[in-house]
């Protein structure tokens, strides 16, 4: 099967959907969004903090396998962002620092393995409303 | 036209008849060899080396990630290493024409890395002259 047949984004948000993390109660739709849109605009202030965005960036090209199946392995970089509260970096920080020790080395189905790629979240800025962000990224391999 | 490797299929069997995938290779090879004989003396000069063909030999070697759930591809191969059974193999480079003997597996290796997959590899010597499959 060509595949690609799962979808990393979709799947991590179902992951963390209904977890408490951080002492943070994890929603879909409410503190955890898709994409990065809202991310670094000044209309992450209607969202609740912390807040987790999820976003994928691609990967490495997939890598086939002989077989009449066709069969590919995929592997795909999630990006999952931490935004703190207005002017709350140490929150930010603790938040990221714990959704990283939760997905890191998780056992989610249909995946062979999730491995963050850094051992600390990154500071990757301050928005517009004064929010901490903070990225993790982990690397998602699959077989289809 | 040049072949793509993706294309290609290796396949097992026990009886020669129904073959099967051997999933998750990632690439195979086939070396069809000779012995060479040597039938010139020694210290001879202004002469060229004569030899002849000797016996016919070779293998199949093939190597990619480990699938345990692959019972009729990878987990018979490792059954032909463990009971010395002989094991058909088909390679079909363009997935139709290839080549396939009956072989003895004397070696098959697994290497696991912490961050990467389990490695799974083998070989297939020939124990017969390997025919082409058109």
């Amino acid at each position: 099967m060509p595949g690609p047949t799962q979808n990393p984004i979709e799947d991590f948000a179902d992951e963390l959907d209904g977890e408490t993390v951080g002492g943070v109660a994890i929603v879909k739709g409410t503190n955890l969004r898709l994409g990065r849109v809202l991310l670094l605009e000044r209309g992450s202030l209607a969202l609740p903090s912390p807040c987790v965005f999820i976003n994928a960036e691609g990967g490495t090209p997939p890598r086939g396998v002989m077989g009449t199946a066709r069969e590919n392995d995929f592997s795909t970089m999630v990006e999952v962002y931490a935004r703190s509260a207005r002017h709350d970096y140490e929150g930010g920080l603790n938040f990221a620092r714990a959704l990283l020790a939760f997905l890191h080395h998780r056992d989610v189905t249909n995946y062979v393995s999730v491995r963050a790629m850094q051992s600390e979240p990154i500071h990757d800025d301050e928005n517009s409303a004064d929010q901490h962000v903070f990225l993790s990224t982990f690397r998602v391999d699959y077989h289809a | 036209m040049p072949t793509s490797g993706i294309t290609t299929t290796v396949e097992v069997s026990t009886d020669d008849s129904t073959y099967y995938d051997v999933d998750g290779t990632d690439t195979v090879s086939e070396d069809r060899t000779r012995m060479k004989l040597m039938s010139t003396d020694f210290a001879q000069s202004g002469v060229a080396e004569n030899s002849f063909a000797g016996l016919s030999s070779g293998n199949f070697q093939a190597s990619g990630a480990w699938e345990g759930s692959d019972t009729n591809g990878q987990v018979a191969v490792r059954t032909a290493q463990s009971d010395g059974s002989t094991l058909y193999v088909r390679v079909l480079y363009d997935g139709t024409i290839g080549s396939k003997a009956a072989c003895k597996v004397f070696s098959c290796q697994k290497n696991s890395t912490v961050d990467g997959r389990v490695e799974f590899s083998w070989t297939g010597d020939f124990i017969e002259i390997p025919t082409d499959v058109t």
